[in-house]
């Protein structure tokens, strides 16, 4: 199984990569990008790593706005190297229809753990297949596939993302 | 055309005149009502300038008087658009001053730069962001909270303020504001702005490598647009 989630700032996979150690990984970073809530962080699943969609649009579905995105993808062997454990009960909000089940949970994380979580990005930032990228005009079209399939669910969209999808990814485009 | 002893109506495309004869003086009086919806200008999507330099105006000979009224229109445009960007520029300032860009979720500031451009226009914002832009221009956290503004809108919502405030983002010495400002190059994808990231000075080597990558999709988005052209 691979697991997948979108950083905040692609700069910051840059900035992870080229530390010579964790230890000098910026703190900003650290809260930007692997910043826990009640100890687990939210990443969303998929089978196949040639076939990302599904997950990568309950993500996009799941933020505030309509942006380029940068993502990194982790696999069971890499956590399981580290110990990393998953929880796969607590569903998703995204505004996906029917994707919620995507949603998982790498929890019991602790210090340590955050600095596995620091290796494994290191480790697959220089693997392309598992750092996609989608630029905004990507993820527009994504949205606007999930129009057309009628699985926009706007009751869970974010204000703010509902106004820019009603905004910029218009079915007619 | 319509006509009593004391003024006629007469209508043209989208503007009424009112003319009146006045007892007083022999020229009329031309009382000019215009519709209130916003024009398009060429360069902005949607304007708050009145709807004063019309066509007729332009194609038609018209009196001193008329074009005395229609200025004194504008004038009074403009001054209630100064009085609203005066009124809305400290209620975003106050917001930008708490930005924080750590932040997953859409902050206060982000929330009111977006009612501002729903409730009035993104021209209005435009002048709020720019009044806070040059006044503020040592405070960093303000800067990337107009850059994550910035971002939220298409480039050609924001022409013309929007690409001249981004140069001076990008020229910024501070490396976050700069890092933010090629962030928001890159959701443009505004190949216009190529010579600008190559030529940028920075120090960092995460921030080289980011505008190289840039430098590198927008170099790609070119070649793509020439072959489409």
């Amino acid at each position: 199984m691979f697991y997948i989630r979108k950083l905040s700032k692609k700069s910051n996979l840059f900035k992870i990569r080229d530390a010579a150690s964790n230890s000098i990984i910026e703190a900003d970073v650290l809260k930007q990008e692997l910043g826990t809530t009640r100890n687990t962080l939210s990443f969303w699943k998929s089978e196949d790593i040639t076939d990302l969609k599904n997950a990568m649009k309950a993500i996009l579905l799941s933020t505030t706005s309509i942006e380029t995105s940068q993502f990194i993808v982790v696999n069971d062997e890499m956590l399981d190297k580290y110990g990393i454990e998953r929880n796969y009960e607590e569903k998703g909000i995204t505004g996906y229809r029917g994707y919620e089940n995507l949603h998982v949970n790498l929890c019991n994380l602790d210090y340590g753990k955050m600095g596995a979580m620091l290796n494994i990005i290191k480790e697959i930032s220089g693997e392309k297949a598992y750092i996609p990228e989608l630029k905004r005009e990507e993820v527009k079209r994504y949205i606007i596939e999930v129009k057309r399939d009628g699985l926009l669910d706007e009751e869970n969209l974010r204000p703010e993302l509902k106004a820019a999808i009603d905004k910029y990814c218009p079915l007619t485009a | 055309m319509w006509k009593n002893n004391d003024f006629f109506i007469e209508l043209i495309s989208n503007e009424t005149e009112l003319k009146e004869k006045s007892t007083s003086s022999s020229s009329h009086k031309a009382l000019i009502i215009f519709e209130s919806k916003k024009i398009l200008d060429e360069q902005t999507e949607s304007s708050f300038v009145l709807n004063g330099e019309t066509p007729k105006l332009k194609a038609k000979e018209t009196s001193y008087i008329d074009k005395l009224i229609v200025e004194e229109k504008v004038q009074f445009e403009k001054i209630k658009l100064d009085n609203l960007v005066e009124e809305l520029t400290p209620k975003l300032m106050t917001e930008l001053k708490y930005f924080s860009s750590d932040d997953s979720e859409i902050t206060s500031a982000e929330r009111l730069a977006l009612d501002i451009e729903k409730s009035y226009s993104v021209r209005v914002l435009g002048e709020v962001l720019q009044n806070i832009y040059i006044q503020y221009n040592d405070y960093y956290n303000m800067l990337i909270g107009i850059c994550k503004i910035l971002g939220r809108f298409e480039l050609k919502e924001v022409m013309p303020w929007g690409p001249t405030m981004l140069m001076g983002l990008l020229s910024h010495k501070n490396e976050t504001v700069k890092e933010y400002a090629v962030s928001v190059v890159e959701n443009w994808a505004e190949v216009d702005l190529l010579p600008v990231l190559r030529n940028l000075d920075c120090s960092s080597r995460w921030l080289k490598e980011y505008i190289d990558d840039v430098v590198k999709y927008l170099e790609g988005c070119y070649v793509l647009h020439k072959k489409i052209v």
